[in-house]
This record gives structure tokens, C-alpha cells and sequence, in this order.
């Protein structure tokens, strides 16, 4: 099951508010690719259906939506949300988010930076990141949103609680105990 | 017979000459020798011609005809022939059962288990190929599976962390497609392993924009791939669903399908074929934004590909309704996934038509003391079996335990704990073998690292054999976990699995490699 972060609806909702009235992409038939990329054909020429049993007629395809030069991410961490330090002022934690491209093919930016410390507890109900404790942040997990543990997912300090494991999520730089 | 034909000449005779007088030849004599009277017919015996009349032959009487067997005359081959009620349409010597009965059993008039393939047959040698060649209703009698050589890392060096997201054989090779970290972006990439277990392909990136990629499952339908993610390529659209067939080399064969178009996060999807349709669940936010709750949403596709009809809510239980698991037989379609409400996760099971229609609404198969989660689903032969894992930080057990239902979804087997061991067991996955199933799952025994174990199962769920590691603990660093399984060839079984060797959180694989013991 992959993890992935609530941070887009709540614990950043002031940030994502102003991605949504800047998208600048609206997808045809879903963003397939196709529309944006240089997309073609190894056969050229129209997309026939591929003959389903015959298994030597594969019309492979070929594009890239981004023209093989994504954007590379950045970082801007003011911060460690794993071990909870960097924030001086009383009653905040530092939390862990990302800022989504509010463009097709854009890049993400890793934050963290301190906000007021949330307080509910690990392995309870989570709408949102600002929710969690310190050292945490809300996952989405397939067994219900919940405030969960950050952990190093190289296997340093501090670990996960026994029986638990330090799960990747797409914080790249941050798994969540689960 | 005979007597017709004379009869027949009669009218004749006298209607000829009746102006020139009465005038009539005598009849020729009926007969003078037995080829006078001889029909033609040989099963209703031999006429012969006694005193100038033919005398009717006995009738050929052919004995020995049973409910299986016809033992009657035959004109052309001018003999008793035996017919029997079944073919043997592979040639082997032995025959096919009746329709509705089991090979051998009374009445079957068969004991041919395969009568279309000719290695298959009582008596035959049983070979590890997940069938049951010598007919005696178990499938590879005896047969271990047993970790061969090393496991192999999936995921390039560069790519990580990843971890596994679908494993298929396709006849030719095993394909695998995982999710994985290259330069801080998340991509689904592809690559093939041979049946040896090793790698026999560079890996090739699937998703074709860096934003934040997660998947793939697999299903083979033995022409294509289908290839089922969820990523958040449309800055509008947060995590939304995708789809593309692909080839056994993990080539894309169009552009990608996008599955669903909602407000909210539309995650964690699983696929299957049934046949004719590429099946996709997953769970989906649209219907509660404000309330953090999941329904499972299902769609089909045609074989091309081709979106059929809509998407469709296919649970509506209170509380959310998550991590979707699916199974198909023939003529239906299972459903298991968590439901929380109140506090508690249950996993609830349901079954579908092909077409996703309701037939047995959801209801919940795991004790009401779990929090229960990670349910599996599979068909088995004349059952549905799930597993799941009970995440309570609570309970006294952290184990694997699993429950059958019959074809119709009603309950076959209750929930029984499938692993046995005081420690953490998770992450159960399921391979169906028929009369057996095999059962892998993820286990801390190990001081507090977690590793890939083993188990065969009845089809009831019984242990068959002890429990097996699968994987070896590396260093106490080892964080085996997520096994995935696929039949391979020649019964092998391959496991896809997450394992964290050298610090480095990756995908790898390993090859149960089956024998039979002789």
C-alpha cells in the first residue's frame, strides 16, 4: 500500500488555494500524454487497434509528456520534521509538506517549516498534517487517514516502534511509521 | 423384408393381359438359394431360402454395453463395435468424464482429468507444472518451493527508495513493474526477470511526468499487460488513476487511459481480467471531501483498452471504504476491503457480476476484535479466499488470518489466524494453486526486522508444511515486506517483495523453485 501525504487539502490549504486558481492545464481526454508530448507511433500514422491475439503486432508507443527535461525538484527545508527540530517559537513543530506545480510538468517543492503543534495522536484519524503532533504528519495509508510517525527511511534514529515499519511515501526524503 | 419385395410385384401381374384372357405364368419361386434373400443388412443376420421361402436371419447380438459403454452391430464394419459415452480426444488411453462428474468417480465413465493433453492421465508422472498429471486430485503432489539463489535487486542502483508494485509471468519471462524515487521525483518503471531469476532487461520508466507516480499493478491476460497507477500529473486533479496495456517487454501500447476524474484523491487501485475486460478498483474521496472518506470505485475497459461505460461506486457503507482488493472467476466478481467507521477497520467482502452489478452486498468477514486491514482476495478453484493482517496495536496477536467463500459469496470458511508465531505477521499475499493456495506474508521473528515467510495452505486454510522464510534477515537491517506473488514457470513461484539490504529501501526478487519428491 503507498503512502501519500493529505498535505495538499488542509495542512496547506491557504498555498493550495492559490495552485487551484493558477492550473494552466486543462487535459483533453485526461492527460494521457499524448496531448502534450511528441507522441508517436513506432508505425507512424494513425492508432489502429492492436489485434488482441496476435501477440507479434504490438504497435508500441512512444512519447514523452515532458519533453524529457522535467523540472528537477526543489527543497526548502527550515527545518527537520523527523526529529522535530529548528522551530524556537513555544507550541509549534516543524511539518513536512509539499507544494505541487500548479503547471503540467512542473516541479514540486519539499518543504518543511514550523507551524502550531497539532495534537492529535499517532494512529488516529487525520484530515490534515497541522493536525498530527510533533514529528508527524498525516498519511494517507488505505486502512484510513491517519497522523503517523516520521522516520529516516535509512533506517537511522529514530526508528519505528516495533512491529511497525518505515514505509516510503511521497515525501521522498521522509518515510512514516506504519 | 424380404416378403415386401415380392409383395410389391404382385400389382403388376395382374394388371397386365386382362383383355387376352386369364392368362397367368406361375410366380417365380421366392427363392432358390439363400442370395436370393439376402437384404443387404448385415446386423439383422443372415437370411437364407429354405424350401423356396426366405426365412429371416437372427439378428447379430452384441453384449457387454453398460452406462458407459454401447456395445451394438455396425453395418459398415459388419461387427459388434463399443461405443463409449466419452472421448479420449488426447489419445492417451484414458477417457474424459461425463459432464458434472469428477474424473474416476462412480458413474463418471471417465478418469481422464485433461483429456486434451495427452501427459495428463491416471498413472502419469507427476511434474512440478501446476497441473495435477496423474490425475489424483492434488496439483504437484508433495511439491516444495524452496528460495533458489540469491534474490535479486529490481529497482536500478539510482532508483530508490522503491518498492514493488505488480509481478505477472507472461510466458516468456516474469514482468515486473515497480514505483520508485529518481532525483527526489516518483516514477513507475518496468523491467523483466527470466526464469531463472535474473534480470533480463534494463528497467524502463512507465510514467512519463515526475509528478509523484505510484503503482503499477499488473495484470496479464496472455496478449498484454495491463498496467494500472495512480499519479498526479494533472495539477487540477490531485492523485487520479491511469491505465495502459503494455507489452510482455513493458512496452506502452498507446496513451495512457485516464480512469478517474474526481475531486479528491483517487488511489490504490487493483486491476484483474476476466476474460474479455480489464477490471480496475480503487479507492476514491469524491463522494465525502470533507469527511476523509473513501468509497471504492470500479471500472471497466475493453480489451483495447477502451473505457466501458463510467466509473461506478461499488460500496456504500458508512464510514470509508479503502484498499481495495479484487478476484474473478468465470462468473463473478469478488470485492474485499477495509471499511472503518466508529473508530474500527473491518474488512468487508462482497461479490459483483463480471459487469461489476451487486450481488452479495458487502459484509464483514474479519472478527469484530481486529482492526483488521491489507486484505487479499483470490479465486481457488471453487472458492474465494481472503487474507488480511490485524493492526491493533492492542491485540494480543499482530497476525495473519484469513476466510473462504464459496463461489455465491456466502461463507465457506470463518476467519481463521493463518500465522503462527508470537511476533508481528503482515502483509499476507496469495497465490492460488487449486488444492492448495500459498500464502507469503512479511514476519518480525527476526529481532525486530522484518522478512519474507511462506506457508502452503489447504484449500481450507489448514497448514500444510511448516512455515518458511523466503527471505534472510541482512544485518538486522533488513525490512522485508509487500510480497507479491506469480505463478511461473514449471511451478516456480516468483515473489516480489520491498526489502531495505545495505540501508536502501528497494524492490528485489526472489524464485521458489518447486520439486517433487521421488
Amino acid at each position: 500500500m503507498d503512502l501519500t501525504t493529505t498535505t495538499k487539502r488542509a495542512a496547506l490549504g491557504a498555498m493550495m488555494a492559490a495552485a487551484l486558481g493558477c492550473a494552466a492545464t486543462v487535459e483533453g481526454n485526461g492527460g494521457d500524454g499524448s496531448v502534450h508530448g511528441d507522441a508517436a507511433r513506432d508505425t507512424g500514422g494513425d492508432h489502429p487497434d492492436i489485434p488482441y491475439f496476435d501477440t507479434n503486432a504490438y504497435d508500441v508507443f512512444r512519447d514523452d509528456a515532458c519533453g524529457g527535461n522535467p523540472a528537477p525538484v526543489q527543497r526548502a527545508y527550515e527545518c527537520d520534521p523527523v526529529h522535530d527540530t529548528g522551530c524556537t517559537m513555544p507550541n509549534t513543530a516543524c511539518y513536512a509538506y509539499i507544494e505541487y506545480p500548479m503547471v503540467r510538468c512542473g516541479s514540486e517543492v519539499y518543504r518543511a517549516r514550523c507551524f502550531p503543534v497539532g495534537t492529535t495522536p499517532n494512529g488516529a484519524f487525520c484530515r490534515s498534517g497541522l493536525e498530527c503532533g510533533a514529528g508527524a504528519g498525516c498519511f494517507v495509508t488505505g486502512a484510513m487517514n491517519r497522523c503517523l510517525q516520521l522516520c529516516a527511511l535509512d533506517g537511522t534514529e529514530p526508528r519505528c516502534p516495533r512491529g511497525t515499519v518505515c514505509e516510503p511515501s511521497d515525501l521522498p526524503d521522509f518515510g512514516a511509521c506504519q | 423384408m424380404t416378403s415386401r419385395r415380392w409383395l410389391l410385384a404382385l400389382p403388376l401381374v395382374c394388371a397386365c393381359g386382362a383383355r387376352t384372357g386369364l392368362h397367368v405364368d406361375p410366380p417365380p419361386p421366392p427363392c432358390a438359394t439363400d442370395a436370393d434373400c439376402d437384404d443387404g443388412v448385415f446386423c439383422n443376420g443372415a437370411e437364407t431360402c429354405r424350401e423356396e421361402h426366405c426365412i429371416s436371419g437372427a439378428p447379430l447380438v452384441c453384449l457387454g454395453s453398460t452406462d458407459c459403454v454401447t456395445n451394438a452391430c455396425d453395418e459398415t464394419a459388419r461387427a459388434c463395435v463399443r461405443t463409449f459415452a466419452t472421448p479420449d480426444a488426447d489419445h492417451d488411453g484414458y477417457r474424459a468424464p461425463l459432464a458434472g462428474h469428477r474424473p474416476g468417480s462412480p458413474g463418471s465413465c471417465g478418469d481422464d482429468c485433461d483429456d486434451h493433453a495427452a501427459t495428463v492421465h491416471p498413472g502419469a508422472m507427476e511434474v512440478c507444472n501446476g497441473v495435477d498429471d496423474d490425475c489424483n486430485g492434488i496439483i504437484d503432489d508433495g511439491a516444495t518451493l524452496t528460495p533458489t539463489g540469491d534474490a535479486v535487486r529490481v529497482s536500478e542502483d539510482a532508483v530508490a527508495p522503491s518498492g514493488p508494485g505488480g509481478v505477472q509471468w507472461t510466458g516468456d519471462h516474469y514482468g515486473i513493474s515497480y514505483w520508485g524515487y529518481a532525483e527526489s521525483q516518483s516514477h513507475v518503471y518496468f523491467r523483466t526477470i527470466d526464469r531463472s531469476g535474473a534480470p533480463s532487461s534494463t528497467q524502463q520508466q512507465l510514467s512519463t511526468t515526475p509528478n509523484d507516480a505510484f503503482g503499477a499493478s499488473l495484470v496479464w491476460n496472455g496478449s498484454v499487460l495491463g498496467a494500472v497507477w495512480q499519479d498526479r500529473r494533472d495539477p487540477m486533479g490531485g492523485y487520479e488513476i491511469y491505465f495502459n496495456r503494455l507489452t510482455p517487454t513493458g512496452e506502452r501500447l498507446g496513451p495512457d487511459e485516464r480512469i478517474s476524474f474526481a475531486p479528491g484523491f483517487s488511489v490504490n487501485p487493483a486491476i484483474a481480467w476476466t476474460g474479455s475486460e480489464f477490471l480496475i478498483v480503487w479507492q476514491d474521496e469524491r463522494d465525502a471531501l470533507s469527511s476523509g472518506n473513501y468509497a471504492i470505485y470500479g471500472q471497466r475497459l475493453d480489451a483495447n483498452g477502451r473505457l466501458i461505460l463510467a466509473n461506478q461506486r461499488l460500496t456504500r457503507l458508512a464510514g470509508t471504504s479503502e484498499g481495495p482488493s479484487i478476484a474473478v472467476n468465470d462468473t463473478g466478481v469478488a470485492l474485499a476491503f477495509m471499511n472503518e467507521r466508529n473508530g474500527r477497520r473491518a474488512i468487508s467482502f462482497g461479490t459483483m457480476g463480471l459487469d461489476l452489478t451487486a450481488r452479495l452486498a458487502p459484509v464483514q468477514i474479519s472478527p469484530p476484535s481486529q482492526n483488521a486491514v491489507g486484505v487479499t482476495v483470490v479465486w481457488n478453484r471453487d472458492r474465494w479466499v481472503a487474507a488480511w493482517y490485524d493492526d491493533d496495536p492492542a491485540s494480543p496477536d499482530h497476525e495473519v488470518w484469513g476466510a473462504s467463500r464459496n463461489a455465491d459469496g456466502t461463507a465457506h470458511t470463518v476467519a481463521l489466524r493463518l500465522t503462527m508465531d508470537p511476533n508481528f505477521s503482515r502483509y499476507p499475499s496469495l497465490l492460488p494453486l487449486g488444492d492448495r493456495l500459498l500464502m507469503t506474508w512479511a514476519d518480525d521473528r527476526d529481532g525486530g526486522a522484518y522478512t519474507i515467510w511462506g506457508r502452503l495452505l489447504t484449500a481450507d486454510l489448514a497448514p500444510l508444511g511448516p512455515e518458511s522464510r523466503v527471505t534472510r534477515t541482512s544485518m538486522g537491517m533488513s525490512a522485508g515486506v509487500d510480497p507479491l506473488l506469480a505463478r511461473g514457470p514449471d511451478g516456480d513461484v516468483g515473489v516480489l517483495y520491498r526489502d531495505q539490504q545495505g540501508g536502501r529501501i528497494q524492490a528485489w526478487f526472489t524464485r521458489l523453485q518447486c520439486a517433487i519428491p521421488r
